[in-house]
């Protein structure tokens, strides 16, 4: 990912950051007065956070969003032209991280894991820039990439373990039986088929909790590993309209990708 | 591996990066008062908590509802709604997920109170329910009626129709001068 910059796949995380900026523009009336997450609205839902917590939370209206918004998808747009490789990819990415941070902070509520993971990396990009960017400190940033994402699936997966729900194999009907994350048809599918349901709850859980074996396991069981994270993340996308855990999940296999050759 | 004896940049950012996954490691387990406070001082969430859909998966959606009045009537229940994204194009962009998922985080933060904090109405200074009250507060007033009353509402597919439960019911609240009590 960072190590690689050349690669096109390791650009796929940018994509992530213009289509967030998309959705931040087309969401920028929220931001105005008497909307969502109008400075009045994130007041009230920062009041009683440590002010080190809200910072920029009540900083700039609908014009600041909207500019920052257009900021992050030109910088991620650059990126994506160039890498991360070289002085002008670098910087676009830096701008990224700071257009991002900004709308993060200024949003505070509806976010989400794909939102999280992709500013961890923007962070710590950030950190290898500051040691100088060699090919040691892409490396490591890219390893750190990979434990993280190591970490995400397996908690998710434990978590997803320790649950009577997935472990009764229900989990997948009761989320298709919203309309946020479902449709009517799936739901009724997958009531008719409690099978599928029990195969897709431990599908899951399996694929999760046996993740970080592609950071050490034979080549073709890293790329088994991948290849279904794949899937599983278009899956989401198309099913569920996780759209952007597809960008933030699967632009770090790079990450993992290069940590696992490095590691044999 | 990159060696990182003999450049000291290499060796803080891989001590950086070592301390920053084993906190990270810790906060999924869920205990620690170092990792606590450190979540309630670092900004940004750069201290992830993984879960996705567990250990409770979404089973309902959150809906927020609202109706005016004077005191004496009711008009009928509307509800706040930021629309879904069409299943054609979800899959690509979903801005609707952002806005109802920010609902959700608030009723959500609602259900988290103590217990008993709705009894005693100190639930009424919360950051959740001031919010949920902002949001519905606007709209009343554009009504002319001088109160203003909020529901949560949980709605699923079952069978045929969707299935409609009513989680929390706020206090009336009297609504005026672009001020709420």
């Amino acid at each position: 990912m960072f190590a690689e910059p050349d690669l096109l796949v390791s650009r796929l995380l940018f994509v992530g950051l213009v289509i967030e900026a998309v959705e931040a523009l087309r969401l920028r009336r929220a931001y105005a007065d008497g909307g969502l997450f109008s400075r009045a609205m994130l007041g009230i839902v920062v009041g009683g956070v440590r002010p080190e917590l809200r910072l920029g939370a009540t900083h700039g209206g609908m014009r600041a969003v909207t500019v920052a918004a257009l900021v992050q998808a030109a910088a991620a747009g650059i990126v994506i032209g160039v890498g991360t490789g070289v002085p002008a990819g670098m910087a676009a990415a830096i701008v990224c991280l700071v257009a991002n941070g900004y709308l993060r902070t200024r949003r505070q509520i509806g976010g989400s894991g794909a939102e999280q993971l992709s500013f961890i990396v923007l962070v710590a990009f950030g950190l290898v820039v500051l040691a100088g960017a060699g090919e040691g400190a892409r490396q490591l940033g890219d390893g750190f990439v990979a434990a993280q994402l190591a970490l995400a699936y397996v908690a998710s997966g434990a978590a997803k373990a320790l649950s009577p729900t997935w472990r009764r194999g229900e989990a997948m009907a009761g989320i298709f039986a919203t309309e946020a994350y479902g449709t009517s048809r799936q739901a009724a599918f997958l009531a008719a088929r409690p099978w599928l349901d029990r195969l897709l709850c431990w599908a899951t859980i399996g694929w999760e909790v046996t993740f970080p074996l592609a950071l050490f396991a034979p080549v073709p069981v890293t790329v088994a590993i991948l290849a279904g994270g794949v899937l599983f993340h278009a899956a989401c996308a198309v099913l569920m309209g996780l759209n952007r855990f597809f960008w933030a999940f699967c632009g770090c296999y790079p990450a993992v990708w290069t940590t696992s050759m490095l590691l044999r | 591996m990159p060696a990182l004896a003999g450049d000291p940049r290499l060796a803080t950012l891989a001590a950086l990066f070592v301390v920053w996954w084993a906190v990270s490691a810790v906060n999924q387990i869920g205990f620690g008062r170092l990792t606590r406070g450190l979540r309630r001082r670092l900004p940004l969430g750069v201290i992830p908590f993984y879960t996705f859909f567990a250990p409770n998966p979404a089973r309902a959606d959150s809906r927020l509802v609202w109706r005016a009045g004077d005191g004496f009537t009711w008009d009928g229940w509307q509800e706040v709604h930021f629309g879904r994204t069409p299943p054609a194009v979800r899959w690509l962009v979903n801005p609707h997920l952002v806005e109802n998922k920010a609902v959700t985080d608030l009723v959500n933060s609602l259900h988290r109170l103590p217990p008993g904090t709705v009894e005693d109405r100190t639930a009424l200074f919360s950051s959740a329910y001031l919010g949920l009250l902002g949001l519905v507060e606007p709209q009343a007033r554009r009504t002319g009626r001088p109160e203003v009353q909020f529901a949560v509402v949980e709605t699923a597919w079952g069978g045929r129709e969707r299935s409609l439960r009513v989680v929390f019911l706020s206090e009336a609240h009297a609504v005026g001068d672009g001020r709420v009590r």
